[in-house]
């Protein structure tokens, strides 16, 4: 799988080391940070995941797991900011794991999940 | 009420029949026809704080207030309503003057908003606090009036309760108009700042401060911190032109959001959510003064 972001449609301008994307196409604005941030830039079509997953650890001299890229990956997909929507059993099975942590972290109300904020749509 | 951080002149009236009026604010060019004389000192009234007299030839927009039907003659017309057209195209009819020309004048600052070429502009309430500029973005109904009523009750400048006005460099100036106060859901007031103790604001300032916050009912303000980027998101998804230009937006507000602390979350009664708002911001300004100082002193 070689993902590709979109490049095109978009107006891109960065504040304070975060990356905002307007999508022109849907009129929705979308803030990256992080991992989301440099795999959206990494993203090109021509390199397959593992390659961005190595690309990114080297960028952030962190540990940067799989599941963090996937899950960049996967929020990239929902915001409509891949060229082609990402899919197949891996992305089901971090959705499932994902749901699942998410379930146990708000049931002690220890979330540390970044919500989109009541005006700030689509906020990644 | 003018602002003296916005050029300023008298809109030019042409003296014929039926009156033109043009002016322009924000880079864009408005031409106003109003066909009844008698309406003419009212539809002044309505154009927006600090419009300009512009000499260029390019309109942008031509407004008509006409008391015949468009198409029709006026001997064939037996309604006492009045027309309000838009580049031709009917906005509203109403044989009220009055919600006629409430109507011409959020039209005008809305169509300003979307196309302003010189400056960004948000719904937003703003009110100035030490020199710097407090500005809560918010649609009609989101209580951002209400706040910023408050906000003067307790010593703030007053510069907005509609639209803030940013600059390329994140300045924000006085958009200054009379507050409409919402008496009940239905019924609203002008309110000159001055009637509530408030000092107009007349420069424009730095944006410190950005609330992002809604009216609910009981609610406890515990507000959480925004990065400048979703603070950038909060004032894009509430300025009219997001569509229209929003790389200029994105460049522009985060000029303004680089420079300001963001909170967000509802917030309960205007008055003690002003006061609580004030002490934090009290604080805040506290603390990094005190940060600063350590800083200066361990470099000395």
């Amino acid at each position: 799988m070689r993902p590709h972001a979109r490049k095109t449609g978009v107006v891109v301008e960065e504040v304070d080391g975060e990356v905002l994307v307007y999508d022109l196409a849907r009129n929705e604005g979308h803030c990256l940070r992080d991992v989301t941030a440099l795999v959206w830039r990494f993203a090109d079509g021509q390199i397959p995941v593992e390659t961005i997953i190595e690309r990114v650890r080297e960028r952030r001299m962190s540990e940067v797991t799989e599941d963090d890229v996937w899950s960049a990956l996967e929020r990239l997909s929902e915001a409509h900011l891949l060229v082609e929507p990402i899919a197949g059993p891996s992305l089901a099975f971090i959705q499932t794991r994902q749901e699942m942590m998410r379930r146990i972290m708000s049931l002690d109300g220890t979330s540390g999940s970044a919500k989109p904020a009541a005006s700030t749509p689509d906020n990644l | 009420m003018h602002s003296s951080a916005l050029p300023h002149a008298t809109p030019e009236w042409s003296g014929s029949d039926p009156t033109v009026l043009t002016f322009s604010m924000f880079g864009v060019r408005i031409e106003v026809r109003v066909d009844d004389a008698s309406l003419v000192e009212r539809i002044l009234t309505c154009l927006p704080p600090g419009c300009s007299a512009d000499a260029s030839a390019r309109i942008d927009r031509t407004y008509e207030i006409l008391s015949t039907a468009p198409g029709s003659t006026p001997s064939h017309s037996r309604s006492t309503d009045r027309f309000l057209l838009a580049d031709r195209s009917l906005v509203w009819q109403s044989s009220d003057a009055d919600a006629l020309c409430r109507r011409f004048q959020s039209h005008v600052e809305l169509f300003l908003a979307v196309r302003a070429r010189t400056h960004a502009i948000v719904h937003a309430g703003v009110v100035g606090w030490q020199g710097r500029a407090i500005v809560i973005p918010g649609r009609s109904v989101s209580g951002k009036t209400t706040l910023v009523e408050a906000l003067i009750r307790q010593g703030a400048e007053y510069l907005s309760d509609q639209y803030a006005v940013l600059d390329p460099g994140g300045l924000v100036s006085p958009f200054l108009r009379p507050l409409w106060i919402r008496q009940d859901p239905q019924v609203r007031r002008a309110c000159a700042p001055e009637d509530l103790g408030a000092v107009a604001g007349r420069i424009p300032l730095p944006v410190r401060f950005i609330v992002v916050t809604e009216y609910r009912p009981g609610a406890l303000w515990q507000p959480r911190q925004l990065t400048p980027g979703e603070a950038v998101l909060a004032l894009l998804s509430n300025a009219p032109a997001a569509r229209h230009q929003p790389g200029y937006l994105l460049r522009t507000f985060g000029a303004a959001a680089r420079g300001a602390v963001t909170w967000s979350g509802p917030r309960g009664d205007a008055t003690d959510f002003a006061k609580q708002l004030l002490n934090l911001i009290a604080t805040t300004l506290d603390s990094e003064a005190t940060i600063g100082g350590s800083r200066n002193g361990r470099h000395e």
